[in-house]
């Protein structure tokens, strides 16, 4: 299978004024995410987890290292980005079918041809959202989907989707995480997916990256080769068996 | 149903006009007393009479016009400059910077300070007290453009990052409707501003006309009735004109809501 995207030796620093020392946030990662592939990154707070995918989506540039996404630096590589808070990366101001088409707006794609585009793509994907009508008169999972729309309207390289899952109720980041599911088996589409929570993450991925904490870099990789749709697979001897060897790997980098 | 609706509208009515209906009561019961001289406190009846005079008379129409005039013309110079420079100002950190002093200075100027200047540099005319109205109102604006665009949240210009949206765009697609609502509280004040200032104007800097000159004029000629009718009349305008921009506002920034 094709490599989607190389990290190697990847350091990322931040400044922290003219007298402190600058503040380290990744040292030395290195990592290989095939096509296709759906790979969970899982670490303690603070470990640069959000970083990575900033650099990623060509937003931040890393201190040493390098970054490739289908051999090209992120900055020319096409990538769609789910936040954590649907609410401050929606726009209000906009119907849903104007923030799922948003960035072909951006590309200068004319208003007629995106639309349609932006129905057609939430057709497909079988969501239910109210397209006429704002995001925030809509349930908080609804805009979630609106945010998956719209990163998936560009055909990015690669979807990148930073805790999307944390800022719903239990009921709706079950129904998400699900639909994640069915999205990701639908279109294979090469997925790198941040959380905090240890059963989304062996849920969703075929692998499991655990981070160190502060500078992150690889603790361990997980394999996870469990049958989908994986609801059936919670609680199950296995899962179990997956989830401990996370946790046991986190708590070692304490 | 019905009855519900006519009970929460007769509640909300009483919620408004109860304090100043006791008020004027009050007031009536204090002239009818005669324990202040008619000179300082005229009764409700005869400031009533003075104002139905003013529009029966039509005297009140050309000076309403030219107050109203003045005072939105002032207010828009202050819109369509302040609003724009308040964006690019909040949104390019550097560039406030070097403003930073320039501004803070400029806004701290007493607009009364400036009265002699302004009439110096564009006469006695509409255009000195349109330009003082103008000065006054365009930091507030400003100042409320540029917090407008530090409070919004950064997530969004991320994600237009994301998908290499341009500088431009970012200014008219991300930040410039995120600044709204400071922008839209920020508007509330200055038109508050700019009523003040031209009707201060109206009393100080030579004109004919103006609700300024009517209360000024009803002083020297000590027609209180006419005087206390004016006042009022400024202070219901004040407040329509507030709860105007609040509907537009409800209307053009739902979300803030």
């Amino acid at each position: 299978m094709e490599t989607a995207i190389t990290i190697r030796g990847l350091n990322k620093e931040f400044s922290a004024g003219e007298s402190d020392e600058n503040t380290k946030v990744l040292e030395n990662l290195s990592l290989e995410i095939k096509e296709g592939e759906f790979v969970s990154v899982f670490g303690p707070n603070g470990c640069g987890k959000t970083t990575l995918l900033l650099i990623l989506a060509g937003v931040e540039k890393p201190t040493r290292g390098e970054v490739l996404i289908h051999g090209k630096p992120p900055s020319d590589a096409v990538t769609g980005f789910v936040f954590q808070n649907y609410r401050e990366a929606l726009l209000p101001w906009r119907s849903c079918l104007e923030n799922v088409a948003f960035p072909l707006e951006i590309r200068g794609v004319p208003k007629k041809q995106r639309e349609n585009q932006a129905a057609e793509l939430v057709s497909r994907l079988k969501l239910k959202i109210d397209l006429a009508r704002p995001p925030y008169m809509q349930s908080g999972g609804q805009q979630q989907l609106v945010a998956i729309a719209r990163a998936m309207i560009s055909n990015p390289d690669v979807m990148i989707m930073d805790e999307p899952l944390s800022s719903l109720d239990i009921g709706a980041s079950i129904m998400m995480r699900e639909t994640i599911e069915r999205i990701w088996l639908e279109s294979r589409r090469t997925t790198i997916y941040v959380s905090h929570d240890i059963d989304d993450s062996i849920y969703l991925a075929d692998r499991v990256v655990v981070l160190t904490g502060r500078p992150g870099g690889v603790r361990m990789v997980l394999e996870n080769d469990l049958p989908h749709p994986r609801s059936a697979q919670i609680g199950t001897a296995k899962f179990n068996e997956l989830r401990n060897t996370v946790l046991k790997a986190f708590y070692q980098q304490l | 149903m019905k009855q519900a609706k006519i009970g929460s509208l007769a509640s909300k009515a009483a919620r408004i006009f109860a304090l100043p209906v006791c008020l004027v009561l009050a007031w009536h019961a204090f002239s009818l007393a005669g324990w202040v001289d008619k000179l300082f406190l005229p009764g409700p009846g005869e400031v009533l009479a003075a104002l139905l005079n003013l529009f029966s008379t039509s005297e009140i129409w050309p000076h309403l016009w030219a107050t109203l005039m003045r005072m939105f013309s002032g207010f828009f110079v202050a819109l369509v400059i302040a609003v724009p420079a308040g964006i690019v100002l909040g949104h390019i950190k550097k560039v406030y910077l070097y403003c930073e002093f320039l501004i803070d200075f400029a806004r701290s100027i007493p607009a009364t300070a400036i009265f002699p200047l302004f009439m110096i540099i564009f006469g006695v005319g509409d255009e000195a007290k349109i330009a003082i109205v103008a000065f006054s109102c365009g930091f507030v604006i400003l100042i409320n453009t540029i917090y407008g665009v530090w409070n919004a949240p950064k997530t969004r210009i991320v994600m237009a990052k994301t998908l290499r949206a341009s500088g431009s765009q970012i200014l008219t697609k991300i930040v410039f409707f995120d600044a709204l609502p400071d922008i839209f509280a920020g508007l509330r004040n200055a038109v508050s501003i700019a009523l003040i200032l031209t009707v201060v104007c109206e009393m100080f800097i030579g004109t004919n006309s103006g609700l300024g000159f009517l209360v000024f004029n009803a002083k020297t000629s000590y027609d209180t009735p006419k005087l206390y009718a004016v006042i009022g009349l400024l202070g219901g305008i004040g407040y329509f004109i507030n709860k105007g921009l609040l509907r537009v506002e409800g209307k053009v920034i739902p979300w803030s809501r």
